[in-house]
């Protein structure tokens, strides 16, 4: 204590505080020059399995950092008593018990007399190891990007081949329901983290021997495994030779979701609108593959990316098949009005009010005036604020967990918006507004459209309040445009309306399930009739 | 490099700043009126509202403001400089110009020039004051109802639903101005306690309105007949039963009340409908007109006649009225029923119409009228008697 | 080459044809040149649909004959190619400035009175060049979701000029003058003529001859009649005393019937909607001007060449207002003369009969 407080008060010890000192060479850089990153150093992994065990065991320690990482169990035993073997898993990714009663227990029973050494590997796999899946390997980066999965290398002494045994058993979340995509009439199943769940998850639902989903990895030093799940016969060819291409040639080295998948293999990466679906819900993913879609499945992502997509495909929710059709239509109708109100109504105001008052009718006009009478705030800066507030409240309750995160949108919603409007920062009327514009925003299915909605809002509120309605015309029909040259995986993004296509993806009208017929045909499917 | 461009195009887009001013910076004109001036050749006149008030209550500041000034733009000016809000003419609805400046037509060269770059509605309605433009705009402000523009929608609404005046529209009135087919026929204004106007057919006993004017009212501003005009110059006054006549020939009229004089002198209020859309054939000197009218009277037990004597009677007094009302446009020069409308049909150019004397020939054209009437709801004609 | 061209269907190809043929025919009227002596405008558009669409059979005839899909078959010839392409462009552009130059005096005349005319065209021309930009399967798509609310807001405003017009109005329709018929006749058939033209410049991307004939056929008929029935309602909501000189007449008309509507309130609405058929119609043909000069002179890539264009369109645009009266005289004669620079190489072009394949080397 006394040497505490003598402490405070001694201005001559060195400063303790941890600093990040530079490593780069001592230089001023200018003022605009933008310093380049030191290159990563390329861990190759390269050559094959060597019939030495111990250069094996050297190799594999050196490689995954025996000393440091203490997780890494390098198990020597004897098969059949007479032969040396290792094996190589990652505590807490592969399952003791499984190496236990399928490897080592059958290993140490085997009866290896008169095996030649280079034949111990598929004696070993065929008649020893008692597990589900075993294959043989003798390339290196395979073995050691199995032994990362969670697998066991069986590594043999004079054989020049591994054994690579499935025996993952790592910890993950049970299938829990969906987050974000809540319903009311369809299934509360949701993708995990869990490749091999998620695509038992598809297989459920898709019980037929053409679904195929091909396991792959992608990315740079750090490979992620992904499925891609397709129905082959009916999905277009070139779309799959495509994607394959595009996630060759991923490589970064950064952690995998879809999200990040998505930016590195789609065409238009400036653009705010998604280009691929991001779905949690399994039923959801399997339909837009009897569609015709393909569905990509990440490793330790919960979610599942479809493509190609349309704004057809973002503007409808898992559950619109799952009611009936006038339902289902006016629930759309609801919707699309919803997300037209949302984008444009906040901008059409600030312009009639700023520009064409005349086009206002008189309450209306009184209405306004009186309730802003007190407010400092320009009337496109009020606008733009509470626009952006309505966001930061959005994120806020999304970011906070449970209950809080609750109470923050109501807070946020109530008592910010009463004080709000009693501090004379905001007026009454584009509180109205703003709300309204949140409401039509929220109906809007897709996360990702939502935001990117919620940003040209504000992009056109900027256009509306320097040219009225003449910015909102100039930016409205530059965004179609856009939209309309837009291109998910090959296909217009706004098809079927341009360019037309035979199967019409109804945006206001939910057609009778009677009706449908197979793949629908704007994403050229292979076979029309699934 | 793509960054630069877009930065350079977003500070190009923002340069393109059009002017704009918030909502409560503006007073608002809602009405626009013209006289001769004393001192400059015009004396304008706006009926400016401000809205204002709180969250808790609206409040709207009316304002008459009057300015003499060679154009309309210099009175605008002049006024902008005097009050505070710049005044915006986009909700700008009525334009009234003074009975003395319209019988000289002196209004065109002040229309012509500024009043066109105004952003002005372009919908305007024009009425003729007969008195002071300043009293009729002060005549339209009540306590009783704080929406100017409700009071002026009714007052406009007049026209259909009586038909005892005229709903003319800006557009209407340049069409007859710069056309030679038709004459402008405006509502006329006044204040209350406003003398009778000497009618053009010298009828000044007969009201302007379906009844009395109104004497003591806390809407002092009221509308009855209209302003008939020879190209831009008023020529005379019709009142409301006669504006209706001319109505009923120029389609305008859809329904209104005509009281008739019964053999016995007592009053008889007519409800009359427009049934079809009015012929009308020129060929040389004469016309024919035949209109199609509905009647339907109140009380029909007290009227001592039987449905087809009480038909004539109705049919020949409007016939009449017509005829009278006809004649005494020609002789003031007046198209107002836009008989030349039907005259130029016969011309193949412009050129030869606008060459040919129309008003000659209209003041020596020989109009008959043929009224086709029917009743509503006779309870005489009741099959079940 | 990259000239942007892409692939569209025919529903994409008949709205951008028909969204030109009624704009042209309806926003790019000298009201003073035409009503000056009467109102024949409504005739005079009908005729004109239907020699336009002679013109473009005849062309369409002769493209297939020497094996193309386009009319860079027709220029094929290096001896030639100057002398038909530029008059060609130069057509295009002053009928992609004519829209322009109507919508800027109207938004200065009715909406924006205060602004000046270089603001206005800070705006647009981003929007034109970006649409030139993206290319013709945008403009064509962009088109194809642009016609029916325009389709509807047009046809709701004919509605309701149906129910108030006068037919009155429409006398006296001068019969005489022959010379008059001629120039107006001319002059309309220049405007109809434009997007069947700037079809043909893209006709690689309608993908196959037939679409390109159907979709001229349709787009030209179907807006031609739109066009006559929009001149026709205008004709009778004003007289030609007041069409002579009127700015922005179909504005006035639009604001004329819908007093005491319901729909009062969307007039300004309805008119920026409508200027932005008229911006993607201008986009239109800037961009045919553009391919039709990059395939002659062999100009790669047409981004540049397109930016240029707006440009210099937008400029023209504003000499009008801004520069000497000399200047804005030699503007106005070729407004007035522009189907002289449309219609004079056509001829040219029709004696091509030679059977050869041509070799376009385009590339989307």
């Amino acid at each position: 204590m006394k040497k505490a407080i003598r402490d405070l008060f001694r201005f001559d010890q060195p400063y303790r505080k941890f600093e990040l000192l530079e490593t780069e060479p001592k230089r001023t850089p200018s003022f605009f020059a933008c310093r380049k990153p030191k290159q990563a150093k390329e861990y190759a992994i390269e050559g094959t399995v060597d019939r030495d065990l111990k250069t094996n065991r050297k190799r594999l320690f050196t490689l995954f950092r025996g000393a440091d990482n203490s997780d890494l169990i390098l198990r020597s035993f004897l098969i059949g008593g007479r032969v040396k073997a290792l094996a190589v898993c990652l505590n807490g990714m592969a399952d003791a018990k499984q190496i236990g009663a399928f490897i080592l227990r059958p290993a140490y029973r085997a009866n290896v007399d008169g095996i030649p050494e280079k034949s111990l590997p598929v004696f070993l796999k065929e008649r020893v190891l008692s597990m589900q899946e075993a294959e043989l390997c003798a390339d290196w980066a395979t073995v050691v990007s199995a032994i990362t999965e969670g697998r066991t290398a069986v590594l043999i002494d004079g054989a020049k081949e591994a054994v690579l045994a499935d025996t993952r058993g790592f910890v993950s979340r049970p299938v829990g329901e969906p987050q974000n995509e809540m319903t009311i009439l369809g299934p509360k199943e949701a993708f995990t983290e869990n490749l091999r769940t998620n695509v038992t998850l598809l297989r459920r639902i898709l019980k037929r021997p053409d679904f195929v989903c091909r396991f792959r990895d992608a990315g740079g030093t750090n490979r992620t495994k992904l499925v891609i799940a397709y129905l082959d016969g009916t999905v277009n060819p070139s779309l799959l030779q495509e994607l394959e291409r595009r996630l060759d040639a991923i490589a970064s080295n950064d952690p995998m979701t879809v999200g990040r998948v998505e930016q590195l293999i789609e065409e238009y990466t400036y653009l705010p609108m998604p280009q691929m679906l991001k779905t949690e819900r399994p039923d959801r993913a399997a339909a837009a593959v009897l569609d015709g879609r393909i569905a990509l499945l990440v490793e330790g992502c919960p979610l599942a990316g479809v493509l190609p997509i349309t704004l057809g495909t973002l503007m409808e929710s898992g559950e619109d098949t799952d009611m009936r059709q006038p339902v289902g239509t006016i629930v759309r109708l609801i919707r699309m009005t919803g997300a037209l109100l949302s984008t444009y109504l906040p901008a059409y105001f600030l312009a009639l009010a700023l520009h064409h008052p005349g086009q206002l009718s008189s309450e209306i006009l009184e209405t306004v005036i009186s309730s802003r009478s007190m407010v400092f705030l320009p009337l496109p800066v009020e606008m733009i604020f509470l626009l952006l507030v309505f966001q930061l409240v959005r994120e806020a309750g999304l970011r906070v967990p449970g209950a809080v995160g609750h109470a923050i949108g109501i807070i946020g919603g109530l008592l910010l918006g009463q004080a709000a409007v009693s501090a004379n920062i905001v007026s009454t009327v584009v509180l109205i507004i703003v709300a309204l514009t949140g409401l039509g925003n929220f109906a809007v299915p897709d996360y990702s459209a939502q935001v990117a909605i919620a940003y040209y809002r504000v992009a056109l509120c900027i256009a509306a309040s320097f040219g009225g309605l003449l910015g909102i015309a100039v930016t409205g029909l530059s965004t179609t445009a856009v939209l309309a040259s837009l291109k998910s995986f090959g296909v217009p993004f706004l098809t079927p309306f341009a360019p037309v296509a035979a199967h019409r993806e109804h945006l206001f009208w939910r057609e009778r399930i009677q009706n449908r017929r197979g793949a629908s045909d704007w994403a050229n499917p292979d076979r029309r009739r699934a | 490099m793509r960054r630069i461009f877009v930065i350079l195009l977003a500070l190009l887009c923002s340069v393109g700043c059009v002017h704009s001013k918030s909502l409560d910076e503006y007073a608002y004109v809602l009405n626009i009126g013209v006289e001769p001036g004393t001192t400059m050749p015009y004396l304008v006149t706006f009926l400016v509202s401000m809205p204002g008030g709180g969250t808790e209550e609206i409040t709207v500041t009316n304002a008459v403001l009057s300015a003499e000034a060679r154009t309309f733009s210099e009175a605008a000016e002049t006024l902008n400089a005097a009050y505070p809000g710049r005044l915006s003419f986009s909700r700008a609805s009525l334009l009234v110009l003074g009975e003395d400046l319209v019988r000289e037509g002196a209004q065109t060269a002040f229309l012509d020039f500024s009043f066109g770059k105004q952003d002005l509605w372009q919908n305007l309605r024009v009425a003729v004051a007969r008195d002071s433009i300043k009293e009729l705009f002060e005549g339209l402000l009540t306590d009783d109802d704080p929406s100017l523009r409700k009071i002026k929608t009714a007052v406009s609404k007049l026209s259909t639903r009586s038909g005892l005046t005229m709903d003319a529209g800006y557009s209407a009135y340049l069409e007859a101005v710069q056309d030679n087919r038709i004459d402008a026929m405006l509502t006329y204004a006044g204040v209350n306690e406003w003398a009778l106007s000497p009618d053009l057919l010298g009828d000044g006993a007969y009201p302007y309105t379906g009844g009395s004017l109104l004497v003591d009212s806390t809407l002092k501003t009221s509308t009855a007949g209209s302003a008939v005009f020879d190209g831009d110059r008023m020529v005379g006054v019709l009142n409301g039963q006669h504006t209706m006549s001319v109505l009923m020939v120029t389609d305008a009229f859809r329904r209104g009340k005509r009281v008739f004089t019964l053999p016995d002198g007592r009053p008889l209020v007519v409800t009359l409908y427009r049934m079809r859309r009015p012929q009308i054939e020129l060929s040389g000197d004469t016309a024919q007109v035949k209109l199609y009218l509905e009647a339907d009277f109140s009380q029909p037990q007290t009227v001592p006649m039987d449905s087809e004597t009480f038909k004539a009677f109705v049919r020949d007094r409007i016939e009449a009225d017509l005829a009278a009302v006809c004649r005494a446009l020609q002789n003031a020069g007046s198209d107002a029923m836009g008989f030349g409308r039907f005259a130029a049909k016969a011309f193949h150019s412009a050129a030869a119409w606008e060459a040919y004397d129309w008003k000659t020939a209209y003041r020596a054209l020989k109009v008959t009228f043929t009224v086709s009437l029917g009743l509503v709801n006779d309870p005489r004609d009741s099959g079940l008697e | 080459m990259n000239l942007r061209l892409g692939a569209f269907g025919r529903q994409e190809s008949v709205s951008l044809v028909l969204l030109g043929t009624f704009v042209s025919g309806c926003f790019a009227i000298d009201t003073n040149a035409v009503f000056r002596d009467g109102n024949r405008i409504y005739l005079v558009q009908g005729i004109a649909t239907v020699l336009a669409l002679l013109l473009f059979e005849l062309l369409t005839g002769a493209i297939r004959r020497r094996g193309g899909n386009a009319l860079y078959a027709l220029i094929g010839d290096a001896r030639w190619k100057p002398v038909l392409a530029v008059p060609l462009s130069l057509a295009l552009l002053l009928a992609a400035m004519q829209p322009m130059e109507q919508y800027l005096c109207a938004i200065t005349q009715y909406v924006f009175v205060e602004t000046k005319q270089t603001v206005i065209c800070l705006y647009l021309l981003p929007c034109l060049t970006l649409l030139v930009l993206l290319g013709a399967e945008t403009l064509a798509r962009t088109a194809r979701l642009m016609l029916p609310i325009l389709l509807l807001s047009v046809l709701v405003t004919l509605a309701l000029v149906a129910a108030q017009g006068r037919t009155y109005r429409l006398y006296p329709i001068p019969l005489s003058d022959p010379l008059a018929w001629f120039e107006q006749i001319a002059g309309a058939t220049y405007r109809a003529f434009m997007p069947l033209l700037a079809l043909l410049c893209i006709g690689d991307g309608t993908q196959t001859p037939n679409a390109l004939k159907s979709a001229g056929r349709l787009g030209g008929l179907l807006g031609g009649g739109l066009a006559v029935a929009a001149l026709f309602g205008l004709s009778i909501t004003f007289s030609y005393a007041q069409l002579s000189g009127m700015p922005s007449a179909f504005y006035r008309m639009l604001v004329e019937v819908r007093a005491e509507n319901p729909t009062l309130r969307l007039d300004r609405a309805t008119f920026f909607l409508w200027m932005t058929g008229a911006i993607l119609v201008s986009a239109f043909y800037l961009y045919a001007a553009c391919v039709l000069f990059a395939q002659s002179f062999g100009v790669r890539d047409i981004r540049p060449l397109g930016m240029s264009v707006c440009a210099l369109a937008v400029t023209l645009i504003l000499v009008l207002y801004y520069d000497s009266e000399t200047t804005q005289a030699v503007l106005k004669t070729l407004y007035r003369d522009a189907w002289l620079l449309a219609l004079l190489p056509v001829p040219f072009l029709l004696i091509r009969t030679r059977k050869e394949r041509v070799v376009c080397g385009v590339s989307s």
